[in-house]
């Protein structure tokens, strides 16, 4: 469509070469401006250019059928009615040729829709399954041969073309939906995945945030490791990399769900695809399309899918006993009504009702609709559920067993009080410790040197320090007045002193050959472990601790979560996890969920009934977790139970309505013959009917993750005794 | 036979190509055996013309109705002044001297229509290109309005439906010859006959505004246009 010409600068379409006009669409495709002097060419541009998604998806093909089906059924109606529309057509020419003109229209809908529920009938019946599409191969194929038969007989009043064409079509409509249906659980994630053709700025070795020179644009997906690539406010990360360049809050919640942003500054750590919401970030990638933490997630999601679950395979036994049950029923009102004295066809019609509205095709999707609606709204939470299976086990856990450290906990020891001997202040043992420990990557060292940096302690030079392995460090401390001090940090059984009995970790720090204080530190539990905890008790599970720690602050923390003593195991190495797990499917009779951080908990997260793992996606790939938390809100567990719950009661209830329609169906069939179309309507009805009700489980689904009740995390949780510093 | 609806159709289709023969190029597939590929595009057009008919069909029950309704006595003359306005309109619109409807929201990738092209456009099996076909039909295009006004205005459903098979099958040939030879006409040659077809319409529109105000007149000026 060309619009009015303009001067000689005027722009032409890109795509069809006619004038743009001023009235053109300007789109950013494949890095360039490209100008079209209608929508029908901007579409045409890019079919052209083959960017037109990820290749050929199963509901894509049943679309195109559909179109087919339902141009050609429309077509075979409109032969039919034009008489009544106009009845200046109604004429004795028209009425010879109709027939013919219905055969020519409905002939491809039959071939191309219909033969593929023949072949895989035949197909099945080999492997010796029997399966919805025997029916409705059998409907279509039947109506449809029954009127080429009568047509070559001269009787053009007995045609069925009709009732083939309109069959042949709402079934297909009804795959169509199940497919697309389907497809829909992984869709957020695709269209995150998607962004990965999105335009990446590749920069120029040398340029950066303050001169980026002119950016390079290319697809996210041809970017290679080790691209540095400019990323500004709102745009999203285009791969896994390394902030070089920028600070900014970067919003996670895309993979993790994490509602709160997280600032990064240079360093830190990026996944795609995160968003810098307040300031311009250079990134150097370390992993590029599906090697990035989101692509692992879209291939776990993609297996989910494909997995059957226990009620799945209850529906499956179910359509294979229903539908050879159908087919001796509608044999035996075929075979009545001959007896009967009835016209051949109006017998056969009557059969061929019974099998249509038979096809138990919502029986199929009754379960997998439910399954992928949650599915979809946990990964939206950043709750990644690998399989159906794992789902529909949920539910059945009775015990839920943390591991303590960095799951319940913060994961690292954090100064928890500053006990002095003699004269000296908490401050001056502080910096002692923290200057010999200022150069060691120890966890204990490192939450010194930040309590120290916290209280605002002058850190003084330490000369000559080195680590005594497995107990402490030693050096030498340049005081500020020019003396030197002989200072030794570790445990109490290299020192000498008093241990608590590990409730918590106590370095003892000693000046010149005498015991001058001892930090206590303990790893604090988490600000939304107490939340989390509550949520899962109101569910109706029981809580189990498992940890590898000391004895002392294992009970620390089981005191602060309420859990009793038999639940709450310290000291387990990891194969003693394992046997824990068993001990506690045994006393609480049901199975077992383990809560871990998926690094060292990797054989009591195999063991449990179900893994979940917690935070670091990184190992998402290899981790044996059935469900992770991406991300550290630990709060959104008690939600992911009850999704689980309600879906599998849904996909049950689904199931149910779905039998009892189709068994109604038939009856009502058998009874009171219909025409094979009407039959067909109403089984697509049932299907639309169950996805109605799945798509009311997505809305159902909470939304947030939360847990019910009044107590929400707010603030953190001390365990007692706990005290600042000071 | 309306023989300028004819010449309109084979003019404008120099339009189609640059629009539509995309569509067509798209779903071409030169890996492919001849025979699948003349296939291919027989039941892209086959999609096409099938759309045509029924949008024709639409038209037609709307304006047979319309007569048979005995609302305004005179509704045939009515339904030629309506489509004679409304074919001017598409004719300039065709020849470029008025502007594309705004219509890009309905047609956007993200819409339905363009979520669905893009669908069918990554089907396989033979329902694909009858489908894109019909589809592409859909589009928005001042042709295939004038060719429907012209349908509205024959009052029958019959004749509207044989009304937009003539745009169907006058659009084939310029479209077989784009897969054929790969190549599409030249612009300015394309930019010359789209402006004839457009005038041509815009004449048309005038005959068929004149039937339903002068019947006489307009007889004597074209004694086909839009009979019913």
């Amino acid at each position: 469509m060309s619009v009015a010409p303009g001067p000689a600068a005027e722009p032409f379409c890109d795509h069809c070469g006619l004038p743009a006009g001023r009235a053109r669409h300007e789109r950013l495709l494949d890095g360039a401006l490209r100008r079209f002097c209608c929508v029908g060419c901007g579409i045409a541009w890019r079919l052209g250019r083959g960017a037109g998604g990820e290749g050929g998806s199963e509901s894509a093909s049943f679309l195109a059928r559909v179109g087919l089906g339902v141009v050609g059924s429309m077509l075979v109606m409109l032969v039919a009615w034009v008489p009544y529309l106009d009845p200046s057509a109604a004429t004795d020419e028209y009425r010879r040729f109709a027939p013919w003109a219905t055969l020519a229209a409905a002939t491809p809908v039959v071939l191309v829709l219909g033969v593929p529920y023949l072949w895989n009938a035949v197909a099945g019946l080999r492997r010796g399954r029997v399966g919805a599409d025997l029916l409705v191969g059998l409907g279509i194929a039947a109506a449809f041969v029954a009127s080429v038969v009568s047509l070559a007989a001269g009787r053009p009043d007995a045609l069925y073309l009709d009732t083939a064409a309109g069959l042949a079509t709402l079934v297909t409509v009804g795959r169509w939906i199940e497919a697309s249906a389907k497809e829909h659980a992984a869709r957020r994630l695709r269209e995150l995945l998607s962004d990965a053709e999105r335009p990446a700025q590749r920069l120029a070795p040398g340029a950066g945030i303050a001169d980026p020179g002119r950016p390079e644009r290319v697809r996210a997906s041809a970017l290679a490791v080790g691209d540095r690539v400019l990323v500004r406010p709102g745009e999203r990360v285009p791969a896994d990399g390394v902030v070089e360049e920028g600070r900014a809050l970067l919003d996670e919640a895309a993979l993790t769900g994490e509602p709160l942003p997280r600032a990064v500054a240079p360093g830190a750590a990026v996944a795609a695809p995160a968003i810098p919401t307040d300031g311009p970030l250079v990134v150097r990638t370390t992993a590029v399309g599906g090697d990035t933490r989101i692509g692992a997630v879209a291939a776990v999601l993609a297996k989910a899918r494909a997995e059957r679950t226990p009620v799945e395979r209850l529906a499956d036994r179910a359509s294979a006993a229903f539908v050879p049950a159908v087919v001796v029923v509608a044999a035996f009102v075929l075979v009545r009504a001959l007896l009967g004295g009835e016209d051949a066809a109006a017998a056969s019609l009557h059969a061929l009702s019974v099998l249509v509205i038979a096809c138990p095709c919502a029986l199929g999707i009754a379960v997998p609709l439910a399954v992928t609606a949650a599915l979809g709204r946990l990964a939206e939470r950043g709750v990644l559920v690998r399989s159906g299976l794992a789902l529909a086990g949920l539910p059945r856990v009775r015990v839920v067993a943390f591991d303590k450290t960095g799951t319940l906990t913060e994961g690292r020891p954090d100064v928890e009080r500053v006990e002095t001997v003699g004269g000296a202040t908490p401050q001056a043992v502080l910096a002692l410790a923290a200057a010999v420990e200022a150069s060691s990557e120890h966890a204990i060292a490192r939450s010194l040197v930040a309590a120290a940096r916290r209280e605002r302690v002058e850190v003084p030079r330490a000369l000559d320090v080195h680590v005594v392995a497995g107990r402490g460090v030693e050096g030498t401390v340049l005081r500020a007045d020019g003396a030197t001090t002989r200072v030794r940090v570790g445990s109490a059984a290299w020192i000498g002193g008093d241990d608590d009995g590990g409730r918590t970790t106590t370095v003892i720090v000693e000046a010149d050959g005498a015991a001058v204080g001892r930090v206590r530190l303990s790893d604090r539990l988490r600000r939304d472990a107490r939340a989390a905890v509550d949520g899962l008790r109101r569910e109706g599970l029981s809580l189990a601790i498992l940890s590898g720690d000391a004895e002392g602050a294992v009970a620390e923390a089981a005191r602060a979560l309420d859990v009793a003593a038999p639940d709450a195991r310290a000291g387990c190495l990891p194969a003693e996890k394992v046997e824990a797990v068993a001990e506690l499917r045994r006393r609480h009779a049901g199975p077992v969920a383990f809560v871990g951080d998926g690094l060292n908990d990797a054989p009591a997260l195999a063991a449990a009934d179900l893994g979940i793992a917690v935070g670091s996606g990184t190992d998402l790939a290899r981790e044996t977790a059935d469900v992770s938390l991406l991300g550290e809100d630990l709060t959104r567990l008690p939600g992911v139970f009850r999704v689980a719950r309600r879906t599998r009661r849904a996909a049950l209830l689904n199931l149910f309505w779905a039998f009892v329609y189709n068994a109604v169906g038939v009856v009502w069939a058998v009874v009171a013959p219909m025409p094979p179309v009407f039959a067909a309507l109403a089984m697509v009805v049932s299907s639309l009917c169950v996805i109605a009700a799945s798509a009311h489980l997505r809305s159902v689904l909470p939304d947030d993750l939360a847990p019910r009740g009044p107590s929400a995390p707010t603030g953190g949780v001390a365990i007692p005794g706990s005290r600042p510093l000071g | 036979m309306p023989w300028e609806l004819v010449a309109v159709g084979f003019a404008g289709s120099l339009h189609c190509l640059g629009m539509c023969g995309g569509f067509a190029l798209a779903l071409d597939r030169p890996s492919k055996g001849l025979a699948r590929r003349v296939l291919a595009q027989a039941a892209f057009l086959l999609g096409k013309a099938c759309t045509y008919v029924l949008l024709g069909a639409l038209v037609g029950i709307a304006g047979g109705a319309f007569v048979r309704s005995g609302v305004v006595a005179s509704a045939r003359a009515v339904l030629a002044v309506v489509a004679g306005t409304l074919m001017v309109v598409a004719g300039l619109q065709i020849a470029g001297f008025l502007r594309e409807l705004p219509l890009s929201r309905f047609f956007a990738p993200t819409s339905a229509y363009g979520r669905a092209v893009h669908a069918v456009a990554e089907a396989r099996g033979p329902a694909a290109p009858f489908a894109m076909g019909a589809l592409t039909g859909l589009l928005p295009c001042p042709l295939v309005w004038s060719f429907l006004v012209a349908a509205l205005g024959t009052g029958s459903v019959l004749a509207a439906m044989g009304t937009m098979a003539v745009l169907g099958l006058t659009s084939m040939p310029a479209l077989v010859l784009v897969v054929a030879t790969g190549a599409i006409v030249s612009p300015l040659v394309r930019r010359r006959a789209v402006r004839v077809a457009g005038v041509v319409v815009v004449l048309l529109g005038v005959v068929t505004f004149l039937r339903g105000v002068a019947p006489h007149l307009a007889h004597r000026l074209l004694p086909h246009v839009g009979m019913s």
